[in-house]
C-alpha cells in the first residue's frame, strides 16, 4: 500500500484540489473521500493534509470556513477558489501528461 | 490580483497568530474526534479508539508546527524572535556590549569625519557641469620679468596679452577663462572694507556654465576697455551677507578702489569661483586690474608681467594629451617674443623657449589654499585609517573571546535539537545588533566630531575651507568594514562551535583544561597587531606634539607678547607713494600719543605672515666668480622689508651695533639701511658692516645707488615660527619709491586688545575710507601661523591615545580570558604553596610578553613610516630618540595597567572554589 510519503512532491495538492472540486469539505472529509475513492490504496496522514490545507489557503487556492456539520459541532470547511479552480485544471493537466508518460514507459518493454 | 490576497493573508495570519493557533488546535481536535468516533463505531472500546487515534496522528507538536511553517511570516517571527533573544543577550553581557560598540563607534565615527573633511578640501569638484572637462594651464621653468603667482613657483600666472592670444588661437577649448584672485577695498554705507575680488575675463561665467541668480554676468563686451569696463558681478553670498538679498543692488554703484563699479548682477547660489575654500565677494572685469590691483611698473599690455591665472574647457571628446600637442606650437612664437621683449641671449635664451605648456586637471579647481594643508591631511587620514584598524582588530578579538567563551552554551543548545543553521543565524543576527549599535553611536560621533573639528579650524588658512558636511561614501566604507570584521570574527567562531564534536566540549568546557583548536593564538596575533598600530600611532603624535612645543617655545628673535598689528592698502584706493607716506607719518604720530602705547612702528610687509620680499643686494667690495648669473638662493640674496622709526625696539629686536631709522631718514636724505646678523656674518664676515656699503640689486646690473649700513641687529624669524632666520636687509619706508601697503605694530603697557576700538576709529578718523585689515594682537597672528601645526596635532594626539585605550581593552580582555581558563591550573600551585608573586609574575609575564612582540614591531614600522612625516617637524627628527622611549614608556604603562588588574585577579584564586568548580 502506498503511504502519502511516497505520492510524488505536489499530487496530494493535487488530490486535495480535485477533492474540494465538488462540494466544501472539512479535513477529515477530504481524507474520507480519497482513501474511499482511490479504494483504500491512498491513506493520506494527517501529518501531511492538514500543513498542505494550510498551505494551499496561504496560496488563495482554496478558502476555509467555519460552519456547522451535520452533527451540530463546528469544523473548518474548505472551498476550492477561482484561482484554485485554474491551478486545478493545470495539475491535473499536468498529471494527465506525466502518467500517460510513465505509462508507455513501463508499458513498452 | 493573486498577489494581493496572500499578501493579505500572510499579514491577517501574522496579527492574528493567537487565534488562528486556537483555530488550528480545533481544527485538529475535529480530525482526532471524528477518528474517534469510526473507531468507536469500528466497534472498538472507548480507551481503545482513543488510542488507536493518537497514533495515527502521530507528534501533535510536530504537527502544528509543520502546519504553523506554512503560514509565511515564520521569516519575520524568528527574526523578532532572534533580535529578541539578542538584545537580551547582549544586556546580560553588558560589559562587551559597551565595549564592542564603544569600539565600532569609535573607529566608524573618527574615519567618517576626517575623512570627509579630507574630501572636501582635497576631492570636491567645481560648482559647473562637466568638472571633468576642465584643464589648469602650467608653464614651467625660468621667469624672467615679472611673476605674481600664488603656487607652482608661479608656473600657473600668464600674462594677460598671452592669455588672450592663446584663446584666440588655440582651437582645443570651448572656453579659456582667465581668474586672478585679488583683495579690494568696497565703501559704500558709511564703512569701508576689505573684499575678495576675482579678476575674471569675460568668458568666466560662460565656461563655467553659471546662471545668474539676478541681472546678468559679464560677457565678452565686458572685456573690451582697459580702465573701462565699470562693472561688477556679486557672488551670492556676498549678496546675503552684505546686502541681505536686496534686488534693488542692480544698476547701483559701488565703490570698490575708489572707483564706482554698477552691479549688473548677482552669480547663483553656491557658485565659488575656481578655487576651493574661499568664496568671492565679488567678481570684475580683467581689464580693470591697474585700478583693482595696482602695480605702478606695468600695464595691462606688458608681457613680461605674469599674473593671470588661465583655466580652460575642453572641448568634448579631446583629451589632454591631444589638447597639449596642439597647444606647443601655438605657445612657442609667444615664447620668442617674449624672450626678445626680455632682451635673453645665450641659455636663458634657450631655457625660455623650452618652457613647455602643460596641462593638468582641474576638476578640482586651483587648489591655492589647499597648499600646505594636503600633506597633515594625508598624515592623518593614515592615522585614522590605523585607529578603524586597530579597532576592528579590538572587536575581532572580543568576538572571538566571546564565541569562545560560548562553546559551551552553543553545545548545550545543539545538544537539545536546535538546528545549526538557526543557531548561526542567531549568532549573526547577534553581530549585526552589535554592528548596528556601533553604526549608529559612529554617525552621532562623527557628527559631533566634524561639528568639533570645524568650530576649531580658523578661517583663511588651508583648512579653513571645512563645512561640517558628513561625506557618507566614507560613512559606508567603515559600516562595511566594521560589519566585514563583525561578520567574519562573530560568524567564525561560531561556526566552529557549532561544529563542535558536543561530548567533547560538553566535557572539556565543564573543566578548565585546554581545548584543542583553541582560538587563542589568533587572539594573541590580533593582539600584537593592536600594540604594534599604537605605538605607531604614538610615535607619530609624540613628533608632532614635540612639533607643535618645539614652535610654541621656538625663539623667534621677536618679542611679542603686548603687541598689537594691523594692515591697510592705500595703493588699493589710488593712493600715490607720496600720499601714502604722509598718511603714514600722520597715522605714526597720533597713534603714538594714544594713551597706553608704549611704542609703535610700521613696516610694509607684515610679519608671520608668509608675505616675502626677496631680491639681490650686492655688498661693498662684492666679488662674483666668472660669469656668475644671479640665482634665487644665491651669496647676495637677502629678505627685505620697509619699516618706520623705532621699529626694533617695538617688536623687541636687540640693536647690535649702530643706531635705529630715526624721522631724519628722509625721503631725500642719503640712502640708509640695516642688517641683520645672519646678512652681516655673510656678507661682511671679519668686517664692521657699519658705514659700509650695500647695493639694492646684482652687481654690475644694479642701477640703484649704493645704501650705506647704519645698523646691525639681532636675527629674528619671519614668516612663521617654522622658518629658518634669512639674510634680512631693513630700510626706512620713507625711502621706498613704490610705498603702497603699511602694516602697523603698537606695543602697550597692559593688554593690547582693548586698544582695538580706539585704533580702528583713529584709522577711520584719518580716512574713512580705509579698511582696517588684521587687527589682532602679535600672539594671535602667530598663533593663526601654527593652527595646521595645532591640529594635526590635536587630532594625532587624541588618535594615538584612542588607540592605546582600545589597544589596552584588547590586552586587558585576553589576559583576563587565560587567566579564568587557568584558574584551576593556579588554583592548584597555590594550594601546593606556590607563591603569589609568581602567579602575578606568570599572568603579567603573558601580557608583557605580547606587549614586547607588539611595540617592537610597531616601533621598527613607525622609524620606517615617520620618514613620511618629516616634512611636518620641527626642532625634531623623525627618530627622535626621546619620542620613541617615550612611546616605549607609555606602551609599558598602559599594557602594565592592562595587565595589572587580570593578574591580581588571580592572585587571587581560592584553591578551594577553584578545585569545586568543576
Amino acid at each position: 500500500m502506498a503511504k502519502p510519503n511516497d505520492l510524488v512532491q505536489g499530487t496530494l495538492d493535487l488530490l486535495i484540489l480535485k477533492t474540494l472540486s465538488l462540494e466544501a469539505k472539512h479535513g477529515w472529509a477530504i481524507a474520507k473521500r480519497i482513501q474511499q475513492i482511490s479504494g483504500e490504496v491512498l491513506q493520506v496522514q494527517q501529518g501531511s493534509l492538514y500543513p498542505a490545507l494550510h498551505r494551499l489557503e496561504q496560496k488563495a487556492w482554496i478558502k476555509a470556513k467555519w460552519k456547522e456539520t451535520e452533527t451540530g459541532r463546528e469544523a473548518k470547511f474548505y472551498s476550492l477558489t477561482a484561482a484554485g479552480g485554474a491551478q486545478l485544471e493545470k495539475e491535473a493537466a499536468n498529471w494527465s501528461r506525466l502518467s500517460a508518460a510513465i505509462n508507455l514507459v513501463v508499458e513498452t518493454t | 490580483m493573486l498577489w494581493i490576497r496572500r499578501f493579505w493573508l500572510r499579514i491577517q495570519t501574522l496579527f492574528r497568530r493567537h487565534r488562528s493557533t486556537q483555530r488550528l488546535n480545533d481544527e485538529l481536535q475535529f480530525h482526532l474526534d471524528q477518528q474517534i468516533a469510526e473507531n468507536l463505531a469500528a466497534g472498538m472500546r472507548p480507551e481503545e479508539a482513543r488510542h488507536a487515534a493518537m497514533r495515527t496522528f502521530g507528534n501533535p507538536t510536530y504537527l502544528k508546527e509543520e502546519t504553523r511553517d506554512t503560514w509565511g511570516c515564520v521569516w519575520l517571527e524568528q527574526t523578532t524572535q532572534d533580535l529578541r533573544y539578542a538584545a537580551r543577550t547582549l544586556r546580560k553581557s553588558a560589559g562587551f556590549t559597551v565595549v564592542a560598540v564603544t569600539t565600532l563607534a569609535l573607529g566608524i565615527g573618527a574615519n567618517s569625519a576626517i575623512f570627509s573633511l579630507t574630501n572636501q578640501i582635497l576631492l570636491s569638484d567645481l560648482p559647473a557641469p562637466h568638472p571633468e572637462q576642465l584643464v589648469i594651464l602650467r608653464s614651467p621653468g625660468p621667469n624672467h620679468g615679472h611673476t605674481w603667482g600664488d603656487i607652482d613657483q608661479g608656473a600657473q600666472s600668464f600674462s594677460y596679452p598671452t592669455y588672450r592670444d592663446l584663446r584666440e588661437r588655440a582651437t582645443v577649448f570651448s572656453g579659456l577663462l582667465g581668474c586672478r584672485r585679488i583683495t579690494v577695498n568696497v565703501s559704500g554705507h558709511g564703512e569701508t572694507q576689505a573684499a575678495h575680488a576675482d579678476l575674471v575675463s569675460g568668458n568666466f561665467f560662460q565656461t563655467l556654465e553659471v546662471q545668474p541668480a539676478l541681472g546678468r554676468l559679464f560677457t565678452s563686451s565686458d572685456e573690451s576697455a582697459p580702465g573701462g569696463n565699470t562693472v561688477a558681478v556679486l557672488s551670492y553670498s556676498y549678496w546675503s551677507r552684505q546686502f541681505g538679498n536686496d534686488p534693488s543692488i542692480l544698476d547701483e554703484p559701488l565703490t570698490v578702489n575708489g572707483v564706482p563699479l554698477t552691479v549688473v548682477g548677482v552669480a547663483r547660489k553656491g557658485f565659488f569661483g575656481v578655487q576651493i575654500g574661499l568664496t568671492p565677494d565679488l567678481f570684475i572685469p580683467v581689464t580693470m586690474k591697474a585700478q583693482m590691483a595696482p602695480n605702478p611698473n606695468q600695464t595691462l599690455e606688458d608681457r613680461t608681467d605674469r599674473w593671470l591665472p588661465v583655466m580652460g574647457r575642453l572641448k568634448a571628446g579631446i583629451t589632454l594629451a591631444r589638447a597639449q600637442a596642439e597647444l606647443q606650437p601655438i605657445y612657442q612664437p609667444l615664447l620668442e617674443s617674449d624672450a626678445k621683449l626680455l632682451k635673453l641671449s645665450g641659455d636663458d635664451w634657450k631655457r625660455y623657449l623650452s618652457k613647455p605648456l602643460l596641462l593638468a586637471g582641474g576638476a578640482h579647481g586651483r587648489l591655492v589654499l589647499q597648499q600646505g594643508a594636503e600633506e597633515p591631511l594625508l598624515v592623518l587620514m593614515s592615522m585614522v585609517g590605523l585607529v578603524l584598524l586597530i579597532a576592528c582588530a579590538n572587536l575581532a578579538g572580543l568576538l572571538v573571546a566571546r564565541g569562545e567563551a560560548r562553546q559551551r552554551e552553543i553545545g548545550v543548545r545543539l545538544a537539545m535539537g536546535a538546528k545549526r543553521a538557526r543557531l548561526i543565524r542567531q549568532l549573526l543576527t547577534e553581530s549585526l545588533l552589535v554592528a548596528t549599535a556601533g553604526g549608529v553611536a559612529g554617525i552621532a560621533l562623527a557628527w559631533w566630531c566634524l561639528n568639533a573639528i570645524a568650530a576649531a579650524i580658523p578661517q583663511g588658512n588651508g583648512m579653513g575651507v571645512l563645512a561640517n558636511i558628513l561625506d557618507f561614501r566614507v560613512l559606508w566604507f567603515a559600516i562595511g568594514l566594521t560589519l566585514a570584521t563583525t561578520i567574519l570574527f562573530g560568524l567564525a567562531p561560531a561556526m566552529r562551535a557549532t561544529r563542535l564534536d558536543l561530548q567533547s566540549t560538553l566535557k572539556d568546557q565543564g573543566s578548565n583544561v585546554s581545548v584543542g583548536g583553541s582560538n587563542l593564538p589568533l587572539r594573541k596575533v590580533l593582539i600584537v597587531s593592536q600594540v604594534a598600530l599604537t605605538a605607531v600611532l604614538l610615535a607619530g603624535a609624540g613628533l608632532f606634539a614635540r612639533t607643535l612645543m618645539n614652535l610654541e617655545h621656538a625663539n623667534l628673535g621677536v618679542n611679542i607678547s603686548h603687541v598689537l598689528q594691523f594692515s591697510v592698502a592705500p595703493d588699493l584706493n589710488g593712493s600715490t607713494p607720496a600720499q601714502t607716506l604722509a598718511f603714514a607719518d600722520r597715522a605714526r604720530n597720533e597713534i603714538a600719543a594714544l594713551p597706553g602705547v608704549r611704542s609703535m612702528s610700521i613696516s610694509t610687509a607684515p610679519i608671520f605672515a608668509n608675505d616675502d620680499y626677496v631680491s639681490n643686494f650686492t655688498p661693498e667690495g662684492y666679488v662674483p666668480q666668472p660669469g656668475h648669473v644671479p640665482q634665487p638662493g644665491d651669496d647676495t640674496d637677502a629678505m627685505y622689508d620697509y619699516i618706520g622709526p623705532n621699529y626694533f625696539s617695538t617688536m623687541g629686536i636687540p640693536l647690535i651695533a649702530g643706531r635705529e631709522f630715526s624721522d631724519s631718514d628722509a625721503a631725500e636724505s642719503p640712502q640708509v639701511c640695516i642688517i641683520n646678523e645672519k646678512l652681516a656674518q655673510r656678507s661682511f664676515a671679519g668686517r664692521n658692516p657699519i658705514g659700509l656699503h650695500i647695493t639694492h640689486g646684482a652687481g654690475t646690473l644694479s642701477r640703484d645707488l649704493p645704501m650705506e649700513i647704519v645698523g646691525v641687529v639681532g636675527d629674528s624669524k619671519w614668516d612663521d615660527a617654522r622658518s629658518d632666520i634669512a639674510p634680512f636687509l631693513y630700510m626706512p619706508y620713507s625711502q621706498d619709491k613704490n610705498l603702497g601697503h603699511l602694516a602697523f605694530y603698537i606695543r602697550t603697557e597692559r593688554d593690547p586688545s582693548p586698544m582695538a576700538a580706539a585704533l580702528r576709529s583713529l584709522v577711520q578718523r584719518l580716512d574713512p575710507n580705509l579698511p582696517v585689515n588684521n587687527l589682532r594682537t602679535l600672539t594671535e597672528q602667530l598663533s593663526h601661523s601654527m593652527s595646521n601645526d595645532r591640529l594635526v596635532t590635536v587630532l594625532s594626539v587624541s588618535l594615538a591615545l584612542l588607540a592605546a585605550l582600545l589597544a589596552a581593552l584588547g590586552l586587558y580582555g585576553v589576559l583576563a580570558y587565560v587567566v579564568a581558563r587557568r584558574a584551576r591550573e593556579i588554583g592548584i600551585r597555590i594550594a601546593l604553596g606556590g607563591e603569589r608573586a609568581d602567579i602575578l609574575r606568570l599572568v603579567l609575564g603573558q601580557g608583557g610578553r605580547l606587549t614586547v612582540v607588539g611595540a617592537a614591531i610597531g616601533i621598527v614600522v613607525a622609524l620606517v613610516a615617520m620618514r613620511w612625516v618629516g616634512s611636518l617637524l620641527y626642532g625634531v627628527t623623525a627618530h627622535d630618540p626621546l619620542t620613541f622611549v617615550g612611546v616605549v614608556v607609555l606602551l609599558a604603562l598602559v599594557s602594565g595597567a592592562a595587565c595589572y588588574i587580570p593578574a591580581r585577579r588571580a592572585t587571587r584564586v581560592d584553591p578551594l572554589v577553584a578545585l569545586r568548580y568543576e
